[in-house]
């Protein structure tokens, strides 16, 4: 169940939504920059042995 | 440590395990402070009642924001002055996580202002402009890596760059001392220790180590993705010098 509070509820939730966003939207980035770079490094090491 | 770490085998066995062990601690002191924040910690009339939970979220991206650039200045300076790629891919990869948490910073900062302060933004208060600097110093260092066409190049102009911007964060720290500012004075980090109570002092502390080892853990990421990418590099290279 979600907290109530007394005041400013709209500027509280608003902080929190950015709060989580922000740093799940850079883990993200982070994941698939790092997934695209090893299957591009797969993909040119296999084309290399063959 | 930094000679285990600074040879990119190791480095890349030691972040396989590291970089997931730091998420996954990350998020849970995170998770453990939001909960905290909103839930346990009892709101504080004198700081302007519930509006106060705020704090344990903008308080430590305005931490890492600045620590991050400390960072980006730190690694820059190694890669110019001992040229290890290692410290270059770093500051490579320090600069858009940075930017995202000032932009955190920024945008949390200006909402909680609103029903504090009366307003969203103030052009003439030393700190808000020092973190917006802040933020278009991350912007123009990647924009600046971008710009070159040569990996050097861009190592070499964004190192300049990152180093002479940290000039701005301990302005950025000492900013509501030297000018008169909406913000108030520093209630943490203070020389005769925090002028905060402990029940809200422990779970922002919390709060900002689990960010900073999430920071750490997304950096740590990035670093694998700029080894993977530049070993590619060489073989594409490889592969064009071939025919």
């Amino acid at each position: 169940m979600l907290p109530q509070f007394e005041t400013n509820a709209a500027f509280i939730w608003a902080i929190v939504i950015i709060g989580i966003t922000v740093p799940a939207l850079l883990g993200i980035y982070a994941g698939l920059k790092a997934r695209m770079a090893k299957r591009r490094l797969e993909r040119l090491q296999a084309s290399e042995t063959r | 440590m930094i000679s285990i770490f600074a040879n990119p085998h190791r480095f890349m066995k030691l972040s396989r395990w590291l970089a997931p062990a730091c998420l996954v601690a990350g998020i849970l002191l995170i998770a453990w402070s939001l909960w905290q924040a909103l839930w346990v910690v009892p709101q504080d009339d004198y700081q302007g009642g519930d509006i106060m939970r705020a704090m344990f979220i903008h308080v430590p991206s305005a931490w890492l924001a600045m620590g991050s650039y400390m960072g980006l200045a730190v690694a820059s300076f190694v890669w110019f002055i001992w040229r290890h790629e290692l410290a270059d891919m770093a500051a490579k990869s320090i600069a858009p996580i940075g930017a995202g948490y000032t932009a955190m910073c920024l945008a949390t900062g200006a909402i909680w202002g609103k029903p504090t302060w009366g307003t969203w933004w103030l052009w003439d208060d030393a700190r808000m402009m020092s973190v917006l600097l802040m933020f278009f110093l991350f912007l123009g260092y990647m924009a600046l890596r971008a710009a070159m066409d040569t990996r050097q190049k861009a190592a070499r102009a964004g190192a300049i760059l990152a180093m002479v911007g940290a000039v701005n964060v301990p302005l950025i720290k000492f900013s509501v001392d030297i000018w008169a500012s909406i913000h108030q004075s520093a209630s943490v980090i203070r020389m005769d220790g925090p002028a905060m109570p402990a029940i809200y002092l422990t779970p922002l502390l919390i709060g900002a180590l689990g960010h900073l080892i999430f920071f750490a853990a997304l950096t740590l990421t990035l670093m694998r993705a700029e080894v993977w990418q530049r070993r590619g590099d060489v073989i594409m290279a490889r592969k064009l010098a071939g025919g």
